[in-house]
């Protein structure tokens, strides 16, 4: 069979092949395969004296390899060399203007804080005591890969690449991502305030010396970063810029929870009583608030099916914590704690809504504090996900990276979640491994944007009118059964951002601009338009470029432009140079305002006037790295003086007024004579009000899930309307439009009809 | 919303999985070459089957399906085994890691067996496929959720990668080669 030739031939090789295997053939698997099975899976289910628990690793060292799988998801790729992406680009420039880091006080709601639990040992064999689990090849578990968000726009993510630490930053929702590379060991853990980001380097996955653990902050949203401590902490949860919380990682087996006072230089022991029950110790903790906290804990006897752990909080500051869940196998188990999966992080906000994240199970989300624990339905069904971080905005937005384990590029991606993560959006995929000349930056998948309406009006109860557009065409929707269904026309190329409506008649503003400018820059052409039909034909009635307009009756109309270039006053300040214009005849001539820029060093954004003389205009701050800061300015005078209503700003600037939140960038203002309304925002968040916009409260969580600008409309003594685009189908598959329609203010909203009909895309430009 | 327990009877998924495990610890032990490593495989791909159980339709699906997973989870034993990268794979499982320690354990093994275990994982998977568990080029395609072109190439390329692997084998070791002949 085997002679001298210099290689076998295929028949040759086939029989080799098959002797092989033959030899191989292990027949009947042995008894303690299916022993071991049945008790990891089923035992602690239906055997609650713990019998079935006793495990016999099949070959103890080899054991480890639950620990290598997860091991697998980790080392995301990050980029040796900074490269921005074009919106990154952006977001940069707005960080590096602010004049000063933004304070915590720009961002007081909890921290979106996540974590990845690194040092569980997770070997069946693995003890809890520190001396029998220190050894390296135990505390190997770190998952090298964590999230945090501030809020909805604001994220890092915090991983390794080339042995070093690295980060992605983004500041739009995780649609654009800046790789960041840090003097670093690999980073596990990171904590986000507003613009205030901390990472965390534990080194428990680190068996080759060489390796100091850090913890870093950054004060401009994950961009620079410089080493505050040494300490060796992870699972960091800050509440604001100086107080913080993480799990010691020095004593791999047996960790406490640590305490910062001076944002993360120092650390110690968080005293008060131990936050776990005799036998389990934290691998996680999230904070809301100095007071409120919560700590994932563990047996350190974790091994496939069965991993003993339980769910505590405190309410004191961690001087005392009770248990709100564990899953141990037996008759204590309380709660729905999954009894399958290691903790891996815990994010939790202030009213006890809070997502974990665990080995085998997956994410898992609790509304109450943790005491019940339901399973989100994110990769459960694949069987070879990773879960190494999530995170949950403190407006309940939802946020989880996945690794697939069987991917061939090992290629981690960054999932939205919807209507509180009962669907799910992968997002941006993270390539492990950059492919030779590649580029290194997440590439976000490409997609075709097609035609989305980015205002809306009614005429009466029947007919409303939506305008909006592509890349290159406007068009307009019509519809005459309030909402149910809709018509769509082109309007022509160019952008259509406006729209007003007065009695019969409706406005708005065609523009054309230079390739790359956007609508509203200095460089575009704009024709406003009139329709005196509901919106079926347009009539050009003068020239001015306006992103926004409101009509208080037939004659007078109000709207938001670039201003004049001799005047120069906003871009001076480094804001939009957006300016305030009126017409007093219909649309044919506008001027500015004798005050066209009321709002200081903000800029007028939206406008929406309920009679000639009083309207309201939405003010937007560039300054402060992009945080959404925005205020309200009322008028009763036609727009000669404007008092503020609202107002959230940066450090430095004008002081607070009123109540309203800097989550999300203003997109639209909709008012009603009576002082109530609403602001939409650019991410799809929508806030209301009662009191002529002195104070601003959130819409429902979760009904707004969209991801790109929405329109808002107030029909006078009628409904109140939002059009909005984003993942809003069932599959998310294709960005959709729909309108949403409120009867009570604001306060419950119902979707009208299906999807808004969308136009064929057009060719790019 | 949901509560997290199971949709599906738990004692018939387990029964389910149990019933299959002696094939899936012999497919696990063919593409692994390594009793241990199998029953580790095996295990592992237990637990991931537990947590996708909310995915199961009946039972016939599930079947299947654990048998992909088993497949999914050899084939990162291999990944792990070939392409990890030192450091990280070192800290975890040094034996795993280190090939010269892999080479070691290896080494009474026949020159078959060696050029076997230098084929890249996929090629690995598809040999066991074909010539241990003696599977059909469409049973295969449908264990890996490939498409049957694609396992029929992949399975071809396989074979003439181990042909090129044994021939570097008998290269490598004529005293072993000659010994035994």
């Amino acid at each position: 069979m085997t002679d001298h030739r210099d290689g076998p031939d295929d028949h040759e090789v086939e029989a080799l092949l098959r002797r092989h295997y033959r030899d191989l053939d292990p027949g009947t698997a042995p008894a303690r395969l299916a022993a071991n099975v049945r008790g990891r899976l089923s035992g602690a289910a239906r055997q609650p004296d713990g019998a079935a628990l006793a495990r016999v690793p099949v070959a103890p060292v080899r054991a480890l390899s639950g620990r290598a799988r997860t091991q697998l998801g980790p080392s995301l790729a990050l980029a040796a060399a900074v490269v921005l992406l074009a919106v990154a680009g952006l977001a940069v420039s707005r960080l590096s203007g602010q004049p000063a880091q933004a304070s915590p006080t720009t961002a007081a709601a909890p921290s979106g804080t996540t974590t990845v639990q690194s040092t569980a040992p997770g070997s069946p064999q693995a003890s809890p005591s520190p001396s029998g689990s220190a050894s390296p090849a135990v505390a190997g578990g770190s998952a090298q890969l964590a999230m945090a968000f501030a809020d909805r726009s604001h994220g890092v993510v915090v991983g390794a690449y080339g042995g070093r630490g690295a980060v992605w930053a983004t500041s739009d929702e995780g649609q654009d991502w800046t790789a960041v590379p840090v003097d670093a060991p690999p980073l596990d853990s990171a904590a986000m305030v507003g613009t205030h980001a901390w990472a965390s380097a534990s080194c428990s996955d680190s068996a080759t010396g060489g390796c100091s653990p850090t913890v870093l902050e950054s004060l401009d949203g994950g961009l620079t970063w410089t080493t505050v401590a040494s300490a060796d902490v992870t699972s960091l949860s800050f509440v604001d810029a100086q107080d913080g919380f993480a799990v010691d990682a020095s004593t791999p087996g047996a960790p406490g929870l640590l305490a910062t006072h001076d944002g993360g230089k120092t650390w110690s022991a968080l005293g008060g009583a131990a936050p776990c029950e005799a036998g389990f110790f934290p691998v996680a903790v999230s904070f809301a608030d100095a007071q409120h906290g919560w700590a994932a804990c563990s047996s350190g006897k974790a091994a496939l099916g069965s991993s003993p752990k339980e769910f505590v909080a405190t309410a004191d500051g961690g001087a005392t914590w009770s248990v709100r869940s564990r899953a141990d196998g037996g008759v204590a188990s309380a709660g729905s704690l999954p009894f399958a999966g290691d903790f891996r992080g815990v994010d939790m906000l202030g009213s006890g809504t809070g997502v974990a994240w665990l080995a085998i199970e997956g994410l898992i989300r609790t509304t109450d504090g943790g005491a019940t624990w339901s399973r989100l339905p994110l990769g459960s069904a694949g069987g070879n996900l990773e879960w190494p971080g999530a995170a949950i905005t403190p407006d309940g937005m939802l946020f989880a990276l996945t690794v697939d384990a069987t991917a061939a590029d090992g290629s981690a991606t960054f999932n939205l979640g919807l209507d509180n993560g009962q669907t799910w959006k992968p997002y941006t995929q993270f390539s492990r491994l950059p492919a030779p000349g590649a580029s290194p930056t997440p590439q976000p998948p490409a997609a075709v944007q097609p035609a989305t309406p980015d205002a809306v009006a009614f005429l009466d109860a029947a007919h409303g009118i939506a305008v909006g557009g592509d890349a290159t065409n406007a068009y307009a929707w019509r519809t005459a059964d309030g909402g149910a269904t809709w018509a769509v026309a082109p309007l022509g190329a160019g952008a259509a951002r406006a729209l007003a409506v007065s009695g019969q008649s409706a406005w708005t503003d065609l523009l054309v601009c230079p390739a790359d400018a956007a609508p509203g820059n200095p460089a575009c052409t704009g024709s406003v338009e009139r329709s005196n039909d509901g919106g079926a034909t347009w009539t050009v009635v003068g020239h001015a470029n306006l992103t926004s307009i409101s009509f208080g009756d037939a004659t007078h109309g109000f709207g938001v432009g670039f201003e004049p270039p001799s005047t120069g006053a906003g871009t001076a300040t480094g804001g939009f140079g957006t300016a305030l214009y009126a017409t007093s005849d219909g649309g044919a001539t506008w001027a500015p305002l004798a005050d066209s820029r009321p709002c200081g060093t903000f800029d007028p954004v939206s406008v929406s006037f309920v009679s000639a003389s009083h309207g309201w205009v939405g003010c937007s701050s560039v300054i402060g790295a992009g945080s959404g800061l925005k205020g309200v300015m009322e008028t009763t005078d036609g727009g000669r003086t404007w008092s503020w209503r609202a107002r959230i700003s940066y450090p430095g600037g004008p002081k607070d007024i009123g109540s309203i939140t800097s989550s999300d960038y203003l997109a639209t203002i909709a008012m009603a004579a009576d002082g109530s309304g609403l602001i939409t925002g650019q991410r799809g968040s929508t806030i209301r009000t009662a009191d002529g916009g002195r104070t601003w409260v959130s819409c429902p969580p979760g009904q707004f899930d969209a991801f790109t600008t929405s329109g808002a409309a107030i029909l006078p003594g009628g409904p109140w309307y939002v059009v909005q685009s984003g993942w809003l189908n069932a599959t998310l598959t294709t960005t959709e439009s729909r309108l949403m329609r409120s009867a009570d203010r604001g306060a419950a909203w119902t979707q009208v009809g299906g999807w808004l009909p969308t136009p064929p895309p057009s060719p790019g430009p | 919303m949901e509560p997290t327990q199971l949709g599906i009877d738990e004692a018939a998924f387990v029964e389910l999985i149990i019933g299959r495990l002696d094939e899936a610890n012999r497919v696990a032990t063919w593409i692994l070459g390594d009793a241990a490593a199998a029953e580790d495989a095996v295990q592992d791909a237990a637990a991931r089957a537990w947590a996708g159980r909310d995915g199961l339709r009946d039972a016939d699906a599930a079947a299947a399906w654990f048998g992909r997973i088993v497949v999914n989870a050899c084939r990162d034993e291999l990944r792990r085994r070939s392409s990890r990268p030192r450091t990280s794979a070192a800290a975890l499982a040094p034996e795993i890691a280190d090939p010269s320690s892999r080479d070691g354990e290896t080494a009474d093994r026949d020159e078959v067996g060696r050029a076997v275990a230098r084929l890249k994982p996929d090629f690995q998977v598809v040999l066991a496929l074909r010539f241990g568990a003696d599977l059909t080029v469409p049973a295969i395609a449908e264990r890996l959720g490939i498409p049957e072109g694609t396992a029929k190439t992949r399975l071809r390329d396989a074979l003439a990668a181990a042909r090129v692997a044994i021939a570097a084998e008998r290269a490598s070791t004529p005293t072993t080669r000659e010994a035994r002949a």
